[in-house]
């Protein structure tokens, strides 16, 4: 239970979110402190050396009195100042030590570590010993101890007496005093503040991080089918999360199509080529115990021969197939159809007329598009091999023009046996044949070939009806691949 | 013609060396890229027959250090790998044709003997004759014993691909190739029909046969 509660907390610091959020209010409380020390040391510097230099002054103006009216002068001058000075400090010290005179209650400073100057040597104030105390004294309205900070210089006499002259940093410190308290407190409320937002943050940027976490966790595990959540947004809302929930999700969507076509590929691959491969070698096997002449053997050595052409031949079509399906090989260049499906027709037409048809190519000058010259020949090529195949009458048109929205098609039609409609979807399979084509030569891969070389043409493969038959009892099929014009 | 075959399926090699000895040629073999290139070097050779994938060194390599080197020698490159982009790779190492396995033997003896020749054809001729037929490839006219043949454009580039290569077998995937620049196999014959409209018109009102038909190959055009 306990871990319970607290992995979301573990898991919730190791975020990146919560990290930069720690570092910047720790920057932030550090630049803070910097400024305020450096704010808090000028200004006690300041204060320091205005009081040194009223120190000193006073300490002179002693001094001289001290030379000139000897220390009793003095100590009448140091009572009479002490008496009326609030922010000045004075003590006078007798030669054992003791106090003579002052308003505060000793000199600041161990007396045994000044040097004494010599008996006849001339009091010199330039040779006064400075140094920063602090002492206690009263607030004059409430009468509260207050403990104050000063600056001062002592100047030992040659007479054994010395004199201590200090000025209190005044007014000045405190209010810096209040102005660094304040900051400290401000400070650690912004850090506090930082720490609950960067906290509160960190948990809802967790919370989405998690749910793609636990999608590629569950992908990773083998279920290809899960998504990550999607929420539903105006168009244009979404955050870089909702983009990356997207992207992710595509990104599945495409290999889990990959994933699938290439276990049906393996599938299909042994389903279609183990029949044929099953034949030949009984072919083979039968002929070897049976046929006795030389010819008898030629004539199955050749068959098998072409067989196994035919074998290959599948193979390298679905070889091809995957390879154009995950996006590799075609090159696309500008390319003129109009041209390449004038030389298609010029191939195809005999052929088509020896098959007894009537053949109509018209072809729209000049239509270019960005294209593999030699994957596109491929599909246009496979359409025909479909209608010359599968047309006993009657007609093929093929057809290239210029669409609306810059699209181009090129289209094959025949009077042919057509594909039924509920059948559509199924012949663009792989392997797929429908019944009554399954005598006739052909892997089933012509077709899905075609749609593979228009989707990589950013283009698609639509069948319908196509030409009446002869008698008026159907259609047969018209062939429309539909691929972007070149956009000069 | 002298072959040199570098492959290093060794009972490919030997196959491919009987094939071409049967039909009159004289076949070296080497079974790496280093060996291969060593032999090609020294010379004497009208075609090389290079696997793309050999060791030691592979086919693309030694063929572009070849033409660098400065020999001409016309290349066939064999490969496993079929496609396109494969082919248009061979071709730009220096490579001449390129063959993609499995292939039958009468289209690698087609092959190479249509790259031996060509290295034997010299200076690119305005005229062609093979017999009694001839060609004007300037004026586009084709004539067979001094009678004017009709001839449509497409049969015009067929018929001068059979002449160029007269007396030896074209196959369907090369005359697809060379002729009409198409690297797949139609599932149609395709082929056939053009030749054979283009026979019907060489061949019809003459006693002799030149267009025969060679049987599982492909076709030759004799004199």
């Amino acid at each position: 239970m306990i871990t319970k509660l607290l992995t979301p907390f573990g898991s919730l610091m190791r975020t990146t979110t919560l990290r930069v959020a720690i570092a910047f209010a720790g920057l932030f409380a550090g630049f803070a402190l910097l400024l305020l020390g450096f704010l808090y040391a000028t200004t006690v510097g300041r204060l320091g050396l205005e009081a040194d230099r009223y120190a000193r002054k006073e300490l002179i103006e002693l001094s001289n009195i001290w030379e000139q009216q000897s220390i009793n002068g003095l100590n009448m001058a140091v009572i009479q100042r002490a008496a009326q000075a609030s922010e000045s400090l004075y003590v006078l010290v007798k030669p054992d030590g003791r106090v003579l005179s002052g308003n505060i209650d000793s000199a600041p400073l161990d007396l045994s570590q000044v040097r004494r100057p010599d008996a006849d040597a001339p009091l010199n104030p330039n040779a006064a010993v400075a140094t920063g105390f602090s002492y206690e004294r009263p607030v004059p309205e409430t009468g509260r101890l207050e403990r104050r900070r000063a600056r001062g210089f002592f100047l030992a006499g040659p007479d054994g007496f010395g004199l201590f002259v200090a000025r209190d940093l005044g007014p000045g410190l405190q209010i810096a005093d209040q102005v660094a308290r304040v900051i400290w407190m401000g400070g650690a409320g912004v850090l506090a503040f930082a720490l609950i937002g960067g906290f509160l943050v960190a948990r809802q940027v967790a919370g989405r991080v998690h749910e793609l976490t636990m999608t590629t966790r569950a992908v990773m595990a083998g279920d290809l089918k899960r998504r990550a959540a999607v929420r539903t947004l105006a168009p244009g809302e979404g955050d870089e999360f909702d983009d990356l929930t997207e992207d992710l999700n595509a990104m599945l969507e495409r290999i889990d199509r990959l994933v699938a076509a290439a276990r049906t590929t393996g599938d299909a691959i042994a389903h279609d080529l183990r029949s044929p491969l099953t034949r030949l070698r009984t072919r083979l096997e039968d002929s070897a115990l049976r046929d006795q002449t030389l010819d008898e053997l030629r004539e199955v050595i050749e068959d098998a021969i072409s067989q196994l052409d035919d074998v290959v031949a599948t193979f390298n079509a679905v070889l091809r197939l995957s390879r154009l399906e995950a996006g590799e090989g075609g090159k696309l260049e500008a390319l003129d159809v109009s041209v390449l499906v004038t030389q298609l027709a010029e191939l195809f037409e005999p052929v088509i007329e020896e098959a007894g048809l009537v053949f109509t190519p018209n072809i729209q000058p000049g239509l270019m598009i960005l294209a593999d010259r030699s994957l596109l020949a491929q599909a246009i090529s496979n359409l025909l091999d479909n209608a010359v195949k599968y047309t006993q009458c009657g007609e093929i048109q093929l057809h290239a023009k210029h669409l609306p929205a810059n699209q181009v098609e090129i289209s094959i039609s025949d009077s042919g046996r057509g594909i039924p409609l509920e059948k559509r979807d199924y012949v663009v399979k792989r392997f797929a044949r429908l019944d009554n084509a399954r005598s006739l030569p052909g892997s089933g891969i012509g077709l899905s070939l075609a749609v593979a070389i228009a989707e990589l043409h950013g283009g698609r493969l639509v069948l319908s009806d196509g030409l009446t038959h002869e008698h008026g009892d159907g259609f047969g099929l018209l062939a429309r691949l539909i691929l972007p014009m070149m956009t000069p | 013609m002298r072959v040199l075959i570098v492959e290093d399926a060794g009972e490919s090699a030997l196959y491919m060396r009987r094939a071409l000895e049967e039909s009159g040629h004289v076949v070296d073999l080497a079974g790496d890229g280093e060996t291969g290139e060593m032999m090609a070097r020294g010379g004497a050779f009208d075609v090389l027959v290079f696997d793309r994938m050999l060791p030691k060194k592979d086919g693309l390599s030694v063929v572009a250090d070849l033409r660098t080197a400065g020999i001409v020698t016309p290349v066939l490159f064999l490969s496993a790998l079929g496609d396109v982009e494969h082919r248009v790779e061979g071709l730009n190492a220096g490579g001449d044709d390129y063959l993609a396995k499995p292939y039958a033997a009468s289209e690698l003896i087609a092959r190479v003997e249509a790259l031996g020749r060509r290295q034997e054809g010299g200076s690119p001729s305005t005229h062609l004759k093979v017999g009694e037929l001839e060609m004007d490839l300037l004026a586009r006219v084709v004539r067979r014993e001094g009678k004017k043949i009709d001839i449509q454009p497409r049969e015009f580039r067929l018929l001068e691909y059979l002449m160029r290569n007269a007396n030896q077998v074209v196959t369907r995937t090369m005359l697809l190739e060379k002729v009409w620049d198409y690297h797949f196999d139609p599932q149609t014959n395709v082929i056939d029909v053009h030749v054979s409209r283009l026979r019907s018109k060489i061949d019809r009102d003459f006693d002799k046969p030149m267009l025969h038909t060679v049987r599982g190959a492909g076709y030759r055009l004799e004199a």
